[in-house]
């Protein structure tokens, strides 16, 4: 009995001095992220957990418990299957990804550069504020995506059950790609959409916005104000 | 002569008419259930605000929105604002027994639900359904004029 308790106590001391993830992720100044899912051509690539990025604590890198703030530099990191709770691009702020295997419950872009996020992707909420071109290549949801956007051009590729969209100012989004069993959007200002709604699409488009759709659904709830415009706009046929 | 007087009979009975019917929809026995117009009546529930509304005044026959949809749902918008959840329930009349009951009333309930978004409330808290016919229980149906309350959608608001 005294052996199993002590056994526990050593797997429970054995937890806590394991790396703990990391679940914030901040990226601003004049930074360049990296990220890769694939590990196996890059060496020295930094693991997103506290453990192996304490060495690297700094003027351009801080970690507070699971908050990690990145606000220059270049880093290169390795992340197969990473889940984060918030990941923030601001500022001058870089982003490139690939081959990540993502769950980012909060992605907020309010960068003046461009994110580009290729993978597989598991993402709640998209805020997307900054002059920055923002991609994300490739989005499998079963659940809802909701997108929030005022400036800059996003680009979406990919599949989702439900996707909520409300944008305004001079947002530019391309989710031609993204397709969605229903799609409920609210536009406003200047601002630009083209969506791929697979049976159900709400739309309320408002002021001077601009919305496309790619495929003729079922059950449509379009309703314009001002001079906005909706019309269904079907992609070319590619040549085979 | 006689003509004009006729009309004017029946003219004046008409208006009485409206007037007593609008009256008789206002009244009820309950004195939890209060009237906010005519299309729209509020009931304190143990856990919930529910408002039921008249379908027919918020959608036309091809379930496009009425003109006057801001101003019906217009208490609604105020009272989800700071809701922690909004669950929004659909019924049709007796006319509409079956699936196709269902299936339209789910249609109502998504629209009103998406109305609701459009005009601020977080779509995170909200939830729809389409509940097809189900006869309403909260009024005796002489006080609401047979199937005006059972075409509905109740909204609860916690």
């Amino acid at each position: 009995m005294n052996h199993f308790f002590s056994k526990l106590i050593f797997l429970f001391l054995l937890a806590l001095s394991t790396a703990s993830p990391i679940k914030h992720f901040t990226c601003t100044g004049k930074a360049e992220i990296k990220i890769d899912g694939h590990s196996l051509d890059e060496k020295n690539l930094l693991e997103l957990d506290e453990k192996s990025l304490k060495p690297h604590v700094g003027k351009h890198l801080s970690i507070d418990d699971d908050v990690l703030s990145i606000s220059g530099g270049s880093w290169s990191f390795n992340a197969p299957l990473h889940a984060l709770n918030s990941f923030a691009v601001l500022k001058n702020c870089h982003v490139t990804a690939k081959n990540w295997n993502g769950t980012i419950r909060n992605l907020n872009v309010e960068s003046v550069n461009d994110t580009f996020l290729e993978g597989f992707y598991h993402i709640d909420t998209i805020n997307h504020n900054g002059k920055g071109r923002l991609m994300v290549y490739w989005i499998d949801d079963h659940g809802d995506l909701i997108l929030n956007a005022s400036e800059g051009k996003s680009f979406l590729a990919g599949d989702s059950k439900n996707f909520v969209v409300s944008i305004n100012g001079t947002a530019d989004v391309d989710a031609s790609h993204f397709r969605a069993t229903k799609i409920l959007a609210k536009t406003k200002n200047n601002s630009k959409i083209i969506l791929h709604p697979l049976t159900n699409l709400s739309v309320f488009a408002q002021d001077d916005s601009n919305v496309i759709y790619t495929t003729p659904v079922r059950q449509t709830n379009i309703n314009s104000f001002n001079k906005a415009s909706v019309f269904l706009e079907p992609l070319e046929e590619q040549a085979r | 002569m006689l003509w004009q007087i006729i009309v004017v009979f029946f003219s004046i009975n008409l208006s009485l008419a409206d007037k007593v019917d609008e009256s008789s929809m206002l009244k009820t026995s309950n004195p939890k259930i209060q009237f906010l117009t005519k299309y729209i009546f509020k009931t304190e529930l143990p856990s919930a605000t529910r408002y039921t509304i008249s379908t027919d005044a918020l959608f036309k026959e091809d379930l496009s929105y009425m003109p006057q949809i801001d101003q019906t749902l217009s208490p609604i918008v105020e009272a989800s604002k700071s809701a922690r959840r909004v669950l929004i329930h659909a019924f049709s009349d007796a006319g509409l027994q079956d699936r196709i009951g269902v299936a339209i009333s789910n249609e109502q309930a998504q629209r009103v639900m998406d109305y609701l978004w459009f005009k601020g409330i977080n779509y995170n808290v909200m939830a729809a359904q389409g509940m097809g016919f189900s006869e309403e229980r909260l009024l005796n149906n002489k006080e609401v004029l047979g199937d005006f309350f059972n075409r509905r959608i109740e909204i609860d608001i916690n």
